[in-house]
């Protein structure tokens, strides 16, 4: 018989601990963040901590006194909530350079290409069927985005 | 004073860490010859009797490796050790899913030798686990046919991303009220190159369907990377 071995393997990017000591040592905040992590948005956090691995790489590359605006494209062929990635922002923006910012989600539409007659299209439900054909072999050319689309600063 | 405001162009992939590292993890399993697929499903839906089900067939032609990834419990691996296959406990602590980094990290708890398939087990959820590569070669979704004829439709992301869907319990479906012609159309609608299996674990109908399909894909793999 073989023996279960068991990790803890906690998300590095919605990590509290790991959050804590990079961004703050303000408790109330290290709470804050571990009712979120625990209650809900988990998902949304695991993103923004991609979010700010770009933040933090883009302004290591340029004068940066403060952000002012991160926008998103999210895709509505993910599922990423908006609601739910501005209150994890705020959270994630306490005691940064990124504090007042101010966070734009653009959702991306679902468009798909069909592979019989090349359509291009809406796909209004996410039940692929071309208009035209009625094929239904439909290649996803949009809507699959999570980016960081463009940061504003001073 | 003049202000120095001003726009930066960025268009980063927000998951590029974890994709990065998926891919990583696909290559490891493109070198060993191990076909590695991603077991989704709800809390309950039978994606570990499905295993408990599936591997003391599997075992008797191939190798097979297990990752269980779970909230807090070992109880999942411990039904999968015994049946006599290697098996790790992933506890993500609280998180709704796999990443690919946690599953680099129990890579090397096992033979490479001797691995044909790599089952990975994610946390039960619907939502958060379809956004994160592991490196596997494909998704299979498990569903219990009592959660409602209307779950395609309304997790459609995790439906658009497997190649197979598992749909348990079939033994109560004369207790419900589903409607299996338009769960499977709207399965199909969503993604038309999906395989369906119906299956109940409790009584066995259906699995030998399942087990010789997954079997054939081991094959399949091994051939087309060898």
């Amino acid at each position: 018989m073989f023996n279960t071995r068991v990790l803890t393997l906690v998300a590095e990017s919605c990590d509290a601990t790991a959050l804590f000591s990079r961004q703050s040592e303000n408790a109330e905040l290290y709470r804050f963040v571990q009712y979120l992590e625990t209650r809900y948005n988990v998902h949304e956090m695991s993103l923004m901590g991609g979010v700010f691995e770009v933040i933090e790489q883009t302004i290591s590359q340029h004068e940066v006194k403060r952000v002012l605006q991160v926008k998103l494209k999210v895709g509505e062929l993910t599922n990423a909530e908006p609601d739910a990635l501005q209150m994890v922002f705020e959270a994630f923006c306490k005691d940064t350079i990124c504090e007042g910012a101010e966070l734009i989600v653009e959702r991306v539409p679902v468009r798909g290409r069909c592979r019989t007659c090349q359509l291009e299209f809406t796909v209004p439900t996410m039940f692929f069927l071309c208009p035209n054909c009625q094929n239904t072999s439909i290649e996803v050319i949009q809507g699959e985005e999570l980016l960081l689309e463009s940061l504003e600063v001073e | 004073m003049e202000s120095n405001r001003r726009e930066i162009e960025v268009m980063a992939n927000l998951l590029s860490s974890n994709d990065i590292q998926a891919e990583v993890n696909r290559a490891h399993f493109r070198k060993n010859n191990c076909l590695a697929i991603n077991v989704l499903g709800s809390p309950g839906a039978g994606k570990t009797s499905l295993l408990e089900k599936t591997l003391p067939l599997l075992i008797v032609d191939m190798h097979v490796g297990v990752i269980e990834g779970d909230i807090f419990t070992s109880k999942d691996a411990d039904r999968i050790a015994a049946h006599e296959v290697p098996v790790i406990q992933i506890n993500t602590g609280g998180g709704c899913h796999l990443d690919s980094k946690m599953v680099s990290k129990v890579l090397p708890e096992f033979n490479w030798q001797a691995t044909d398939l790599m089952i990975i087990e994610n946390v039960g959820n619907l939502v958060c686990p379809a956004d994160f590569d592991l490196g596997e070669a494909f998704k299979v979704i498990v569903l219990s046919i009592v959660e409602g004829d209307d779950k395609p439709a309304k997790y459609p992301v995790i439906f658009r991303n497997a190649k197979a869907v598992v749909l348990n319990k079939m033994d109560l479906e004369a207790l419900t009220d589903v409607n299996m012609e338009n769960m499977k159309q709207d399965i199909l609608a969503i993604n038309p190159d999906i395989q369906i299996f119906e299956v109940s674990c409790r009584n066995g109908n259906g699995l030998q369907a399942w087990i010789s399909w997954l079997s054939q894909e081991v094959t399949t793999y091994q051939e087309n990377n060898g």
